[in-house]
């Protein structure tokens, strides 16, 4: 039974915490989808977000 | 306003240095590794001479796989990118060719004295004493090397990748300086400081620790670098990288008892170290998650690129041992997967999947750059591939199904219940056709790796070595603070320092101070929200501002790391001592071993035996009713004199921590020494004949003894003079060799046959039983 109650306490907590990373990480993407810190440069010939699809 | 610049020159001769070393080094541990997989499954290999048995290949196969392959790739990979990252050439030329001479000259100190049987008898900690010293300098001129450039760099905030890096130096060095804590008795031998199960949690806190701060998080950086570059993609998330690198260092360290569930190990210890093993799971998913889904966009590169292909590999294969780790974390999977090739299944799929692979990804991007040309052959890396994938999943299946198989045999009863249902020998003998699979998958693996060095070679001898240059502005201000302790000085910084400072007081403080602590706590963590959400630059600043500050954030580093350390080793130091108290010892103590025993055991060290055999009898019905001789479970008074503890990691023979009950009969031991398949044709043990001809050194003995006593060993001093430890040993000596000769063996009473004999046959009786009133 205490199996049973960390198991799920832990579930239930991880699943929170995913969903807080989740909703963290969305609120820092662009319309573009990327996140808008992962485009700062690694270096100068560093790869950088390819430009959003133009609607037609 | 044009400004004038300067060209900045990249030290890419130290990044191709540590290349080739890792590449000639891979192929050396790669070797190995088949030879002692074929050693298994053909135990003729062993050939009857010490420098080429099981027991003292494996530590060379497992250091050379570690330390020489994989840590010269994460220096080169390192040194590559942080230059790049950092926008700035490496600092301190001269101390990083100290650096790759120096870790050169280790290993080649290795593969000498390992062979020897020069050994601590820890995993992936055997090397001794002196290398230790050599290893913790070379480490620091690493970290001089790296922190230095650190604090020239031109590009104010850190990549995540650097992250990783100051993550690794800073905690490889802390796990490698407690793990090897040792008294020396001569310039070859030493004792570590720690015992019995002290030593069990120490040695599995560092090694634990050195899969994921030397296996584990330097690869990810390399991950966080060269991923992006190779897909031509930013990182997928840099929000995911920040909770993956702080979760992950934080919880990875508290994982290390893990390795001794069931065992003699307090159950507070194994609690946690199970918990945090599954709480493990988010953070390494969420690393791998944001690794794979950087391809996002450029999926198509994964059937045309093999650069692209190793790496997705890679990182998927880290997504398979993240899942595997944590399932084996719990204590009833650990029942059955414990002891058994599961777990090397489990270790290789991490190897040669998530490093090997990372290894040759990581190689097939930089060689070509390094060197101005392009890849020989495209095709044959991707023979490479496929050769490298086919024998990994021949190596990883073929050891699930032999762990898993064995496992169940092992556990298996009689109808009743009161006996073991199967003899070990039968559950060894049902396992040997996955042994060839085995050896047959590490030679695959073997065979893409040399496609892999050939293809290199011929790009090397296709191109010219040639140096990264980078133009800059030439008033470019260096990041880094003027003052020392003026990067502390932000509200990040003090309000996670305060914060940090006031958990540790609730948690270690007693009464009003634990109160204290948990107030201030509140108070701080309250302070913390509000002056963020009252600021306008908001809680996005708060880890940027932490990223320009290199040094306050290596410190966080270090707090993250040693906050699980410590509150698991230093209650275990304070606690569970040889003096401490009889219901922590659990009421039995173990009593030292005489000079002759002595002798015999660091002889068991030197041959490796721990590499087959464990001394330690888990809480398991099965386990007790095979191995427990009627004494139930080993407790863990049982061992609590042993340095190094020989609790071991792998059954591929049987638990012996009773052996002297279970098998008193002396000549027994020696016919089987001797030629271990004249009493068992089915038996895979290495023959020991070369111990009935070596001599003792008994002039060591006393340094030794006074050593243990000096480390605590309740030996007395009557007993410990030089002419009584002799007096001790020639008569028990000449007592064994006697019996032997009673059964028709001759054997010289200084023989090394004779004191491993000796202390064989004393496992289990040393102990005596202890009541509350006894202890202190």
């Amino acid at each position: 039974m205490a199996a049973l109650a960390l198991t799920v306490f832990f579930s239930v907590l991880l699943a929170l915490l995913a969903a807080l990373a989740f909703l963290w990480d969305q609120r820092n993407r662009g319309e573009d989808g990327y996140d808008r810190d992962s485009l700062r440069p690694l270096d100068d010939d560093a790869p950088v977000a390819p430009p959003a699809p133009k609607l037609p | 306003m044009n400004e004038s610049t300067t060209t900045i020159r990249y030290n890419d001769e130290i990044v191709r240095r540590f290349t080739l070393a890792s590449i000639f080094w891979g192929v050396a541990g790669i070797l190995f590794g088949v030879f002692i997989a074929l050693q298994l499954a053909f135990p003729a290999l062993n050939f009857g001479i010490p420098y080429t048995s099981f027991g003292r290949l494996r530590p060379l196969h497992t250091n050379a796989a570690i330390f020489a392959f994989i840590g010269n790739m994460m220096f080169a990979g390192v040194y590559y990118s942080s230059q790049r990252l950092l926008k700035t050439r490496l600092a301190c030329e001269f101390l990083s060719k100290v650096h790759f001479w120096g870790w050169q000259f280790i290993i080649l100190l290795a593969a000498i004295t390992l062979p020897l049987g020069l050994t601590r008898g820890k995993e992936y900690a055997e090397l001794i004493w002196p290398i230790n010293i050599l290893v913790a300098v070379i480490w620091v001129v690493f970290g001089i090397v790296f922190f230095t450039t650190l604090a020239r760099r031109r590009e104010r905030s850190l990549y995540v990748a650097i992250w990783f890096y100051i993550g690794t130096i800073i905690t490889v060095a802390l796990l490698y300086v407690v793990n090897h804590l040792s008294l020396p008795t001569s310039l070859l031998h030493s004792y570590p400081v720690f015992s019995g199960v002290q030593d069990a949690l120490v040695q599995w806190w560092y090694g634990h620790n050195a899969v994921a701060f030397f296996l584990t998080t330097p690869i990810l950086g390399i991950m966080y670098y060269f991923v992006p570059k190779a897909v031509g993609r930013p990182v997928y998330s840099y929000r995911l990288s920040i909770i993956h690198f702080w979760s992950l260092i934080f919880l990875y360290i508290w994982a290390g008892p893990h390795h001794l569930l069931n065992t003699a190990l307090p159950s507070w210890l194994q609690g946690l170290g199970m918990i945090f093993s599954l709480m493990l799971w988010a953070p390494s998913w969420g690393g791998m998650l944001n690794g794979l889904l950087t391809l996002r966009g450029a999926w198509d590169k994964l059937r045309t690129d093999p650069v692209v292909k190793f790496m997705a590999a890679a990182v998927t294969f880290y997504g398979m041992a993240t899942f595997e780790g944590p399932l084996l974390s719990i204590k009833a999977v650990n029942a059955l997967g414990h002891y058994t090739d599961w777990i090397i299944g489990h270790v290789h799929a991490g190897t040669l999947g998530w490093n090997g692979f990372m290894a040759a990804g990581m190689f097939y991007w930089l060689v070509p750059r390094l060197w101005g040309t392009k890849l020989h052959s495209e095709r044959l890396a991707n023979l490479h591939f496929w050769l490298g994938m086919i024998g990994i999943l021949f190596y990883v299946a073929s050891m699930w199904v032999a762990g898993i198989g064995q496992g169940l045999s092992l556990n298996e009863l009689t109808a009743d219940g009161s006996a073991p249902a199967n003899t070990f020998i039968e559950t060894l003998k049902n396992i040997i056709p996955m042994y060839y699979l085995r050896a047959l998958g590490g030679g695959l693996y073997l065979v893409g790796y040399l496609l892999m060095v050939y293809n290199l070679v011929r790009t090397i001898r296709g191109g010219v070595a040639t140096d990264g240059t980078l133009q800059v502005a030439e008033a470019a201000p260096a990041a880094a603070p003027a003052k020392a302790f003026a990067g502390f000085l932000n509200p990040p910084v003090l309000f996670t320092l305060s914060i940090i400072v006031m958990v540790c007081v609730w948690l270690l403080g007693q009464g009003g101070w634990s109160t204290f602590g948990l107030v201030g706590a509140i108070i701080a963590t309250l302070a913390t929200i509000a002056h963020f959400e009252l600021n306008s630059y908001g809680w996005k600043q708060w880890h940027e501002e932490l990223l320009h500050n290199a040094f306050p954030f290596a410190i966080l580093s270090l707090i993250a790391v040693a906050i699980g350390g410590s509150l698991q080793i230093i209650p275990t130091v304070a606690l569970y001592r040889g003096d401490g108290d009889a219901k922590l010892l659990e009421g039995r103590r173990q009593t030292p071993y005489r000079p002759l025993e002595l002798a015999g055991r660091d002889i068991y060290v030197r041959e490796g035996c721990y590499n087959c055999h464990s001394q330690m009898i888990r809480t398991l019905k099965p386990d007790i009713l095979r191995y427990g001789a009627g004494q139930g479970y080993s407790r863990l008074g049982e061992s609590i004199y042993d340095r190094p503890f020989q609790w071991g990691s792998r059954r591929t023979g049987p638990d012996l921590a009773r052996e002297g009950l279970l098998r008193p009969d002396l000549a027994w031991h020696y016919r089987h020494l001797n030629n271990p398949r004249e009493l068992e044709p089915d038996s895979i043990m290495p023959a020991y004949p070369w111990l009935k001809d070596g001599q003792v050194d008994r002039s060591q003995l006393f340094g030794k003894i006074s050593a243990l006593r000096t480390l605590g060993v309740p030996y007395k001093a009557e007993i410990s003079t030089p002419g009584a430890i002799q007096a001790d040993y020639e008569s028990q000596s000449k007592e064994i060799a006697k019996a032997l000769a009673d059964k028709g063996i001759k054997v010289s009473a200084d023989a090394e046959m004779v004191a491993l004999l000796a202390y064989l046959s004393r496992l289990g009786l040393n102990v005596e039983p202890i009541k509350t009133e006894d202890a202190r």
